[in-house]
């Protein structure tokens, strides 16, 4: 009997595994018209697998792997040739055996994650409104799980404001509190944390 | 709260040790007032912030750009937590009487620290529609005490 492999990092997989779901969202979206064979989820999972790397933002995790596909995608495409992906350790077990069925489709899915990639980049430099972003999230991974998303960061968010334990990085960033048991105000001075107070006001 | 209110001197101090992207422009130290201007970006999107301050008043906040976007039909209203007027809005940050602010206190570490937590809030306004910072609005017809320097 074979050992169990060791097991990769949790954050490793979880921020990878996240991004593969977020992906296969996307791709569904996208093919939810398409009555052919669409990219294959194995496919999706081979490459959330290559693209895993520790101590990435969940964007930049989904925007490494997307790229990652379009680079392989081009490449195929620029030889005339359609993208072959097998399993690593059985070679013969062949993930792309059913699609791309052609050039034309392979690069028809590179095109949609290169639309991918580009929003996620304007989101990421902070170029888009943060209500045009709901508009293209929603559109991209669709609507109830964004809503939801962005309902439970609300949520979290707005308790830490009202209890004055939301921090904030001295550049002005807001601090997530998974990152918050490293860097205590008391013991980092490079985070700072507002006392109390009641927006008050008009509503104009 | 007790004490000496502190000087300009000493809020530009303190500001340019706590977050030194805010420059301090306008210095009058006859009548103890400054600006500052800075730029942050709590979450997502980048903003110039002003603040506005004389000794013995109230701090002033506003965000020069990009310009606030309004919700019309929303019920925390068009623009929440704000005061007039409509083309030129302050960010309404404390209520005034509660005490929340004295000027014992640092801009840096009362005022500044509060405007991000208003960001993060109307960022997370335009994204769900609900204002979740917590607060409460002054009644249409109240004169409210605005936080202002004049």
């Amino acid at each position: 009997m074979d050992d169990v492999p060791h097991q990769c990092d949790f954050v490793v997989k979880n921020t990878a595994t996240l991004a593969l779901q977020l992906l296969k969202r996307f791709r569904n979206i996208r093919y939810g018209a398409y009555t052919g064979r669409i990219p294959p989820s194995v496919m999706l999972s081979y490459y959330a697998g290559l693209a895993s790397q520790p101590n990435m933002s969940l964007s930049t995790m989904l925007v490494r792997l997307a790229n990652w596909i379009i680079r392989d995608i081009e490449q195929a495409s620029l030889y005339g040739r359609q993208l072959h992906v097998a399993n690593p350790v059985c070679t013969d077990d062949v993930f792309t055996d059913r699609w791309p069925q052609s050039i034309s489709q392979q690069n028809e899915f590179a095109s949609h994650l290169r639309v991918l990639v580009h929003a996620l980049e304007t989101m990421h430099k902070g170029e888009m409104p943060p209500n045009d972003m709901m508009g293209k999230l929603r559109e991209n991974f669709g609507d109830r799980a964004v809503t939801r998303a962005a309902d439970q960061i609300a949520a979290q968010v707005g308790a830490g404001i009202q209890q004055s334990r939301q921090l904030y990085s001295r550049r002005g960033g807001l601090v997530w509190p998974a990152a918050t048991g490293a860097v205590s105000p008391v013991i980092n001075p490079a985070v700072s944390v507002a006392k109390p107070h009641t927006f008050f006001g008009r509503k104009i | 709260m007790t004490g000496a209110p502190l000087s300009i001197d000493e809020q530009i101090a303190a500001m340019k040790a706590t977050w030194p992207q805010f420059a301090a422009r306008r210095i009058d130290r006859c009548s103890q007032a400054a600006r500052w201007v800075g730029s942050v970006r709590p979450q997502y999107s980048r903003y110039v912030l002003e603040i506005r301050y004389q000794v013995g008043g109230f701090p002033e906040v506003r965000v020069i750009s990009p310009v606030l976007i309004r919700m019309p039909g929303n019920p925390e209203g068009e623009l929440p937590h704000v005061y007039p007027p409509a083309n030129d809005p302050s960010l309404c940050l404390f209520d005034p009487r509660e005490d929340e602010w004295a000027p014992t206190m640092t801009l840096a570490s009362a005022t500044v620290p509060w405007a991000l937590d208003w960001l993060a809030c109307y960022e997370l306004w335009l994204m769900t529609g609900r204002w979740t910072g917590g607060g409460r609005h002054a009644e249409p017809s109240a004169p409210i005490a605005k936080e202002t320097t004049a």
